[in-house]
């Protein structure tokens, strides 16, 4: 029995040893790269309708360090970009227009700042400011942006915001990682940007739901972004075996109620396109309608399958949701949802979120002006912690002894009740970093929290001016970062009142965040036809002046004596001696006569003489 | 008189001390207004460009040199040839027709180990190969290829004129995001099932073709009715093997064997040694070796020679000093190529011409944009005219009053 015993445990050591290898080859062998689609709709309460595009491909067995060279459904492109710059992690987003949190909630990837926002975070490799700017770069000629233009002047390393969308770990990612943020508020997006970004799908723009994404609809809606994030991702929890995952998104809010009156839309409407297949090399590809709570409407044809899922709001709500499998759909399906009411009638009352804000100028004139931040806590009973990120470019030189925070419209001594727990402030130095404001808050629940800072503007050189001057300048928007409300996040929070002074990023995933609108500054802008004028002006004045003063020392005034003069002379000498053999002689009445016509005459010829003499020093002046 | 007398001699006085004035002004003006240029060695440049005076020991490299100079080894194959550059990309591309019929996968990492790592080692002495590669769905042509009937059966085939559209450069994401070395690019090419199977009209075994300065594409094509295909290592070897011969011609390595074949009599018996498995000969690297060393030093100094042309034609282009830097440089590596030893030779021959292109195409090496000529005339015209008119009027009477004394005096004499 012993020896059964010994050969049953040989053989058992032989088999768990031989399963562990093979378990070990099948790690080691790659598994090939999945990608998913799906498109979700969902209608929001003020009529209008969210579309939302979302591609993600995941591959597999990517190590840190570990170059990979053979791509599959990973976009070369990508992967070229991101391992030549030492990225860990990078998210890119245009957007065009301005996301309404109040009427529509927030969306679904958090990203919504009007223009391009760029942050990546970068392995420490020595070169890292060079392998930011190369970053920019090759990203500006593979998307026809000009993300070039993010240089030091815009680029900035914020320290509580924007922390890894992946996996990660707080101490390993501080000693070996960087993060970088660059924004241009004033990008346009257009369908020279869209054509590249499709050309990185899998299957382009021929099948699946990207042959739905039509520039001339897309480009036509009230709000649309396009964006790109690449981030390592875990499957299991231990995260033994690290992918690689690129995920793809575009969203729009389009307004159905502005051409029908009705917000009935159907996918030809909406998209003007109609699903021809689903990509062949999609795993899942999914089309899913967010169902509205109350209401009446129709959805045609009836979903494959309706699931709950909860949708990423600071309140953990799950919504129901309709999904067609495009894989198993007919091809040409038009895919509608008719409401059944005469004309859509706005909701006055729309549930707003927890957390939402709004940003302007204040001050008047050219010499200086202030900021001033409004945000709302809407939560009845519950203090939420944010985190507000401002960056305001140098050339509005920031006063932080005018920051002053007002709780519902009290000022707020620095005492206990003050909002801000904690506040990092970098000031800009002139044409090279711009001013950061990141503060962390906790705003009092069913509150309007206010920040308001002043500054003094720049005058700034003649040859800084953009070609539109008098347009003014960008101010990209401001990000609140929270996180979702939650038991676990009330228990952190009251045992972060308890310990020490430990920063709320250690505590919470912020996951929402929230962008205010961008604002447009004009800057004392100068006179540009001055150089012109000046010079004009100038030069006539001096060659005036030099011309008359070389005249007046070169040119010499001489007396012009001719013929008629010198006979003149002659007579005059002979009528004196004439008039002095007169008085000789006894006086005469005819001589008298005669002497008076003589001095009449004499008087004449002075005449005469003296007109000869101003012509001819007119005629001398002129040569 | 007198009075008049003096007033003249004042006069005189004031005009000529303010043409002294013009006249210093002017070049102190002009010294200060240019820009900055650093000097470059232009005698010397002369005299490289004058081919004899470069003596090198190697009469064979001198052969060659002279040889690339007057054009005498423009034939088939420099015309193949890839221009040198010291570092090539090279990309494989799976092109898919259309994966909605066919899903298609290749073990292409494996392949490149195997049969191309010994090739890519062995020749990096010369140039430096990274390799990567990518899957490419839904890769349409640009054009309709042409139908026939053989034995029931319908086959499409390409024509050798069509064969130059066949790059699909726009839909195909062929370029590379991040090099700036010159890639070549290998396409194994699946059509789609409406179009399949595909040949190459008179092509005789391989469905390939190959692209001057390109790349090269081989047509394959695999069995529709599975639904999918896996090229596996086995398959690729056929098909790497093409890739690798067009892979030599692209980079100039000659077929020593026929060449050598010819010229030898007949009567001379030849014994050829095994080499390893690398897919070039000691002997055909060799000869490459030599002939990129020539092509190196004569496009160096035809750069230089471009440079200093350059400079000399635009008057108003910034040469920074780094440009010195680069052309002084070359003198250096130029005395090096007398000791005569290859490897060295190349490399310093490689790190020559990257040198002088980088000077070349600098980008500060462009004429001011800003400073236009008609600027210039239209800011320094509002001033100078109205002064100077005056100035040379009285100057010019100035000059006949003095001729006109000068004949008096010479009448009265």
């Amino acid at each position: 029995m012993f020896k059964n015993m010994r050969n049953y445990l040989q053989s058992l050591f032989l088999f768990t040893l031989v399963f562990l290898t093979i378990n070990e080859i099948i790690a080691e062998s790659q598994q090939p790269d999945k990608f998913k689609e799906a498109l979700t709709i969902k209608p929001l309460s003020d009529g209008k309708l969210l579309t939302h595009f979302q591609f993600s491909v995941k591959h597999y067995g990517y190590k840190e360090g570990v170059v990979f060279s053979h791509y599959n459904f990973f976009p070369r492109a990508i992967g070229q970009i991101f391992q030549t710059y030492n990225v860990r992690e990078l998210h890119l987003t245009f957007t065009q227009g301005r996301w309404n949190y109040e009427d529509w909630g927030y969306p679904f990837v958090p990203s919504a700042g009007t223009g391009v926002e760029l942050w990546a975070w970068l392995w420490k490799d020595g070169k890292l400011d060079e392998n930011w700017k190369s970053l920019t770069n090759a990203l500006a000629g593979l998307f026809c942006a000009s993300l070039n233009f993010i240089d030091d002047t815009i680029t900035v390393q914020p320290k509580l915001s924007f922390r890894p969308e992946g996996p990660f770990n707080e101490t390993e990612l501080t000693e070996r990682a960087e993060l970088r943020y660059g924004s241009l508020p004033h990008e346009n997006v257009c369908t020279e940007n869209l054509t590249p970004w499709i050309k990185l799908l899998p299957c382009k723009s021929t099948s699946g739901i990207a042959s739905l994404l039509n520039g001339h609809k897309l480009y036509d809606s009230n709000f649309h972004s396009m964006s790109i994030h690449v981030q390592p991702s875990c499957e299991d929890p231990d995260c033994i075996n690290q992918q690689l995952e690129i995920i793809q998104t575009v969203s729009t809010v389009i307004d159905p109620v502005r051409n029908s009156g009705k917000r009935d839309w159907s996918l030809n409407k909406v998209f003007g396109r109609r699903l021809s297949q689903a990509c062949p090399l999609a795993e899942e590809s999914n089309l899913e309608i967010i169902i509205p709570e109350n209401g009446d409407y129709k959805i045609i044809p009836d979903a494959d399958d309706i699931i709950q899922r909860s949708m990423g709001d600071t309140v953990d709500v799950e919504k129901k949701i309709a999904v067609y499998n495009l894989k198993k759909i007919e091809p040409d399906t038009e895919l509608s949802m008719i409401w059944n009411e005469d004309q859509f009638e706005y909701n006055f009352n729309p549930v707003q979120p927890q957390i939402f804000a709004h940003r302007f100028f204040t001050g008047y004139g050219q010499e200086r002006g202030g900021i001033k931040v409004n945000i709302f806590n809407k939560s009845p009973n519950i203090s939420i912690p944010i985190i507000y990120y401002d960056v305001i470019p140098w050339y509005l030189k920031l006063y932080l002894h005018t920051l002053k925070v007002q709780i519902n419209g009290k000022n707020n001594k620095l005492d206990a009740d003050n909002p801000i727990k904690d506040l990092y402030f970098q000031p800009a130095v002139d044409r090279s970093r711009p001013n950061v404001i990141e503060a962390e808050m906790l705003l009092p629940p069913n509150s309007l929290t206010t920040l308001s800072i002043k500054f003094d503007k720049v005058f700034l050189k003649y040859t800084e001016h953009p070609p539109d001057a008098n347009r003014g300048f960008d101010i990209g928007s401001g990000v609140i970062s929270t996180g979702k409300i939650d038991d676990d996040f009330l228990s952190n929070l009251t045992n972060m009142s308890l310990a020490t002074k430990k920063s709320l990023v250690e505590y919470m995933h912020f996951s929402i965040r929230i962008y205010t609108e961008t604002l447009l500054v004009s800057l004392p802008t100068p006179d540009f036809s001055m150089p012109y004028n000046v010079i004009t002006l100038t030069c006539t004045v001096i060659a005036l002046f030099f011309g008359s003063m070389f005249n007046l020392i070169t040119r010499s005034f001489v007396a012009f004596i001719d013929a008629g003069e010198e006979k003149a002379k002659k007579k005059i000498d002979s009528d004196e001696s004439n008039v002095q053999k007169g008085e000789e002689r006894d006086f005469d009445g005819e001589n008298f006569d005669s002497d008076k016509s003589n001095v009449q005459k004499e008087e004449d010829r002075d005449f005469d003489r003296e007109k000869t003499k101003l012509e001819a020093e007119k005629t001398i002046a002129n040569n | 008189m007198e009075k008049v007398q003096d007033f003249d001699k004042s006069r005189r006085l004031i005009i000529i001390s303010f043409w002294v004035v013009i006249l210093i002004g002017l070049p102190l003006w002009w010294k200060t207004t240019e820009v900055y240029r650093a000097q470059l060695p232009f005698t010397e440049i002369e005299e490289w460009s004058k081919w004899e005076k470069i003596q090198l020991c190697q009469n064979t490299i001198q052969i060659i040199m002279i040889l690339v100079i007057l054009n005498l080894l423009v034939d088939v194959d420099s015309m193949r040839t890839m221009k040198y550059s010291p570092m090539y990309q090279v990309t494989f591309s799976l092109m898919n027709g259309d994966p909605s019929t066919l899903l298609v996968d290749w073990d292409i990492k494996q392949a490149v180990v195997k049969y191309l790592k010994p090739f890519v080692d062995k020749i990096s002495i010369i140039s430096n190969l990274t390799v990567d590669s990518q899957i490419q769905h839904y890769s349409r042509l640009t054009f309709e290829p042409q139908k026939n009937l053989h034995n029931d059966k319908n086959y499409f085939y390409l024509t050798p004129d069509l064969l130059p559209h066949f790059i699909n450069a726009a839909e195909w994401n062929l370029a590379s995001a991040v090099s700036s070395y010159p890639t070549l690019n290998f396409i194994l090419y699946a059509p789609s099932k409406n179009q399949s199977p595909l040949y190459i009209k008179d092509s005789k075994e391989n469905n390939a073709f190959l692209i001057p300065r390109w790349g090269g594409v081989i047509i394959n094509n695999p069995d529709q009715s599975v639904g999918t295909h896996m090229f596996t290592f086995d398959e690729l070897k056929s098909v790497m093997s093409i890739f690798i011969m067009q892979l030599r011609g692209l980079l100039g390595v000659q077929d020593v064997w026929l060449e050598a074949r010819s010229v030898l009599d007949s009567s001379i018996n030849v014994d050829f040694m095994p080499t390893p498995n690398t897919a070039i000969t000691i002997w055909e690297l060799d000869s490459l070796v030599r002939r990129r060393i020539a092509e190196n030093i004569v496009s160096t100094i035809s750069t230089l020679k471009s440079l200093s042309q350059l400079v000399a034609e635009i008057p108003n282009m910034v040469v920074l000093d780094h440009i010195q830097t680069e052309v002084l440089l070359f003198k250096i590596i130029i005395n090096f190529l007398h000791t005569g030893q290859y490897e060295i030779a190349l490399q310093h021959a490689k790190k020559a011409i990257e040198r002088a292109e980088s000077a070349f195409f600098d980008p500060t090496m462009v004429s001011m944009l800003y400073f236009p000529d008609e600027h210039k005339y239209a800011i320094y015209m509002p001033l100078f005219v109205p002064i100077s008119v005056p100035l040379l009027m009285a100057l010019l009477k100035e000059l006949k009053e003095l001729k006109e004394l000068k004949t008096k005096n010479k009448k009265k004499e």
